[in-house]
């Protein structure tokens, strides 16, 4: 392996033509083993060789080019990038045929890569090498070398992002180096973060003062970083502190909220690592580590609507002994420290992917050495390996366990394999360690199609988008096929290992969810019955005897505080069956609730196999004589069954009885809604002509129905 | 010397500008961007670069392209 040292010697002890020959040798022998950093150096003393004009050395690099050596190419890449701009597009030709001939490329590799695409402006591309390199969690010194060029494609305009948000970050301690982490964790995730920064250790004034730069920016999330240090607690305390200081911030949410809606992710507060009274502060009523976590517990307990709780002791878990550095407190007043920074943004990131709906919703697995160790239709029934005595046996099935936990909690689990059906199944019916049945998998793909077709496949039959499917492969190769195939679909790197596909899943937090709503439970079963419904349908000659023989009923009622949460959710995730794309967190829906300039519905729908739970949702702003509809949408998995008008009839019949003249629509087209381009025609509006825009209206009626579904008027809107 | 492109190189990835001109007298009033949260990122990286780690001291008192360049090479020595 080369080292630095060694580099270092040859480049003084040799000149010339001597040198030209030892470096041939040097990157001959050790072309495919080295790290990323020698290369670094080793091109530091090619570049100063160049400043000197040292010809037989500038000879001597351009002619690395076809070599097989990975070495020899990096540093020919490097140099003729130096020659200019002109070069860059063969020099990116060679970086991406250097990156692809590497496993699992390093990200101050990839960095590289991405930064000569930005000198070129090819952003997108930019993107998609920028998103792979921080699927690897790097080092926290990769943000700060990628933090210019983030802030340069999300200025370029050509980042696709699925949403903008406006979040603040308040702290009592140094909140500047976090910054750009969580800007590249919401970017890997692709979400545009507008950031704002509180003033160092004000946050009471920011959420305080009405007209406060907190208040002023309007923030969609506001993330309350604080630590133990602001409790200062002695190792004994009185016990009104916990209350007291639950109290307080608890006040604080409550003000900001009414000041500017927002979603709020309280950090809880972290056990400091030392104690002067040892366990007594963790056994004794009053002890500072037990006051801590009591505070935690009253903070946590009953969460307000839009506000979720992150455990700051879970991210000093996952970091260990670099949790907390002095340096960086005692210089930076940054804590934790710069090395946990990746890891809380992370945390982070998916709280607020949570709240504002970007949550995965499938998880989609290959079988042999993924849900267990061999191959099934080589090494049989009593050749995988699974469950004790196997080491590796008892890892698979922990990660099923996890699987099967997920699945509990309304995560759908899908299975995608290279295998003939039968001998895929087998473990499924007849391994008894098996702790995924057949039963917990809504759709079984097992057959010689590639995985690709497959899992646009399981979108399809789920009415799912591709980015809320997890694909969890062992194989590097069916990894990187459906990575380049559905861009858009999750793909873990996550090693061949059983432990290491488990810990990727986890660190992933794809499915983080910062409320459980009674369909979360359910929606396993519910897509379970929509399928067979499917098949139903297949059975039926006609639609109409079809939607007949389903015996639906409907319900429907104003929103209020019961269904909020679920009502959100169905705001913020609904892509295709949503004719207006307008998201709202929590508080602002609850606004409009209460609001008598709006009419907010909610809609439920039953038939003769089951509850659907509420599946629409409907927000009108009212005018006098006008009603505007400003969110109209449905969750797919009612698609084709006349809900849409029964949803209609309903504010139809209120516009009327309020003797409102016209009731007016618009339709926004999004890359994803498609679908309902021509839903207010199919309804009976009428289309405006207006170019380039999709505005309806129609004229209050009482007798407006949909002849399929029942309403239940036991519910009525108040 | 290869230390100072090293530094160089260090500064044009961290002010992402890659023609950034570095002299030894070069210091924070040169460049708009070298700002209090900018030092310690370089810091950081020329830490990392240089497998070294700067004391409280250092880091409060350095001002300069060239003073950044003093405490690498008293670190380096120290521990070559």
């Amino acid at each position: 392996m080369l080292s630095k040292a060694v580099i270092e010697h040859v480049f003084e002890q040799y000149h010339s033509l001597e040198l030209v020959d030892v470096l041939q040798k040097l990157v001959i022998k050790n072309g495919n083993h080295f790290t990323l950093s020698i290369a670094e150096d080793f091109d530091n003393m090619l570049e100063s060789k160049t400043e000197q004009s040292d010809q037989y050395i500038i000879d001597w690099v351009l002619s690395l080019e076809d070599s097989k050596s990975v070495l020899a190419r990096f540093l020919y890449v490097r140099s003729i990038v130096r020659k200019g701009r002109g070069y860059f597009p063969e020099a990116v030709n060679h970086l991406e045929s250097l990156i692809k001939s590497v496993s699992q490329p390093e990200p101050f590799l990839l960095l590289h890569l991405i930064r000569l695409l930005v000198r070129m402006e090819l952003f997108s591309e930019a993107a998609s090498y920028l998103k792979q390199a921080l699927s690897s969690s790097p080092h926290y010194s990769f943000y700060i070398k990628s933090e210019k060029i983030i802030n340069k494609i999300l200025l370029s305009g050509q980042f696709k992002s699925r949403k903008s948000i406006k979040l603040a970050i308040l702290g009592s301690s140094t909140t500047s180096f976090l910054v750009p982490v969580i800007q590249a964790y919401c970017f890997r995730a692709g979400i545009h973060a507008h950031i704002y920064e509180g003033g160092y250790n004000s946050y009471r004034q920011e959420i305080l003062d009405p007209q406060s730069g907190l208040h002023t920016f309007k923030p969609d999330a506001v993330a309350i970083i604080l630590n133990h240090r602001d409790l200062a607690l002695p190792p004994m305390n009185n016990e009104d502190i916990p209350i007291n200081s639950a109290e307080e911030l608890r006040n604080l949410w409550n003000v900001l909220q009414r000041q500017s809606p927002c979603h709020i992710v309280q950090v809880g507060f972290d056990t400091p690592s030392y104690s002067a009274w040892g366990t007594l502060e963790d056994t004794s009523d009053g002890g500072r580590a037990r006051t801590i976590g009591k505070i935690n517990s009253l903070l946590s307990k009953n969460l307000p609507a839009g506000v979720s709780f992150l455990d700051m002791n879970r991210v000093a878990l996952h970091c260990g002994q670099n949790f907390h550095s002095s340096v960086d407190w005692y210089q930076n007043k940054q804590y934790p420290s710069l090395e946990a920074l990746p890891v809380l943004a992370e945390y982070l990131d998916s709280h607020i992917r949570a709240a504002f709906g970007y949550t995965a919703k499938v998880l989609v697995l290959d079988l042999d050495n993924t849900l267990w160790g061999g191959v099934i239709g080589e090494d049989g029934l009593s050749g995988i390996k699974l469950g004790a005595p196997s080491a590796e046996g008892e890892a698979y099935l922990d990660l099923q366990q996890y699987a099967k936990e997920l699945q509990l909690r309304g995560i759908l689990l899908a299975v995608c394999s290279k295998n003939n059906h039968e001998d895929a199944l087998l473990p499924f019916i007849e391994h008894d360690s098996m702790i995924l049945k057949r039963d917990d998998i809504i759709l079984f793909k097992a057959n010689w199609q590639d995985k690709a077709s497959n899992i646009k496949e399981i979108a399809q039959e789920l009415s799912l988008g591709l980015d809320s499917i997890v694909f969890l492969d062992d194989n590097p190769l069916e990894r990187a096929w459906v990575r380049s195939s559905l861009p858009d679909v999750i793909v873990p790197e996550c090693g061949n290992t059983p432990w290491g596909m488990l810990t990727s899943l986890r660190q992933g937090k794809y499915f983080e969810s910062v409320t459980l709503t009674e369909e979360d439970a359910n929606r396993h079963k519910s897509y379970k019955s929509n399928l067979s419904r499917k098949e139903d349908e297949s059975k039926h000659s006609t639609i109409e005897g079809f939607l007949t023989g389903l015996e639906m009923v409907a319900e429907s009622g104003s929103v209020n505080d019961m269904v909020l949460s679920r009502v959100t959710q169905l705001i913020n995730k609904t892509n295709q069956f949503n004719l207006t794309t307008r998201r709202y967190s929590q508080e602002q829906v609850r606004m409009m609730s209460e609001s008598s300039e709006w009419g907010t519905w909610w809609f439920r729908l039953k038939d003769k196999f089951g509850d659907h739970g509420l599946i629409g949702v409907i927000l009108v702003s009212k005018k006098v004589d006008v009603w505007h509809i400003d969110s109209f949408l449905m969750s797919c998995r009612v698609l084709g069954r006349k809900m849409e008008r029964s949803m209609m009839s309903d504010v139809i019949r209120a516009a009327y009885n309020e003797n409102v003249k016209t009731i007016v629509s618009e339709y926004i087209p999004t890359a994803k809604n498609s679908l309902v381009d021509n839903v207010y025609i199919e309804l009976g509006f009428k289309q405006k002509e207006i170019e380039n825009s999709f505005i309806y209206h129609i004229e209050p009626t009482n007798d407006y129905e949909c002849g399929y579904i029942r309403s239940n008027d036991s519910i009525t809107k108040d | 010397m290869n230390d100072n492109i090293k530094i160089r190189n260090v500064f044009r990835e961290v002010f992402d500008d890659d023609e950034m001109i570095i002299l030894d007298s070069t210091s924070s009033n040169d460049i708009e961007d070298w700002d209090s949260v900018a030092h310690i990122k370089l810091v950081l990286s020329l830490e990392q670069e240089f497998s070294i780690r700067l004391t409280i001291d250092e880091v409060a008192s350095i001002k300069t392209v060239d003073d950044f360049k003093q405490s690498i090479s008293r670190h380096l020595e120290s521990v070559g």
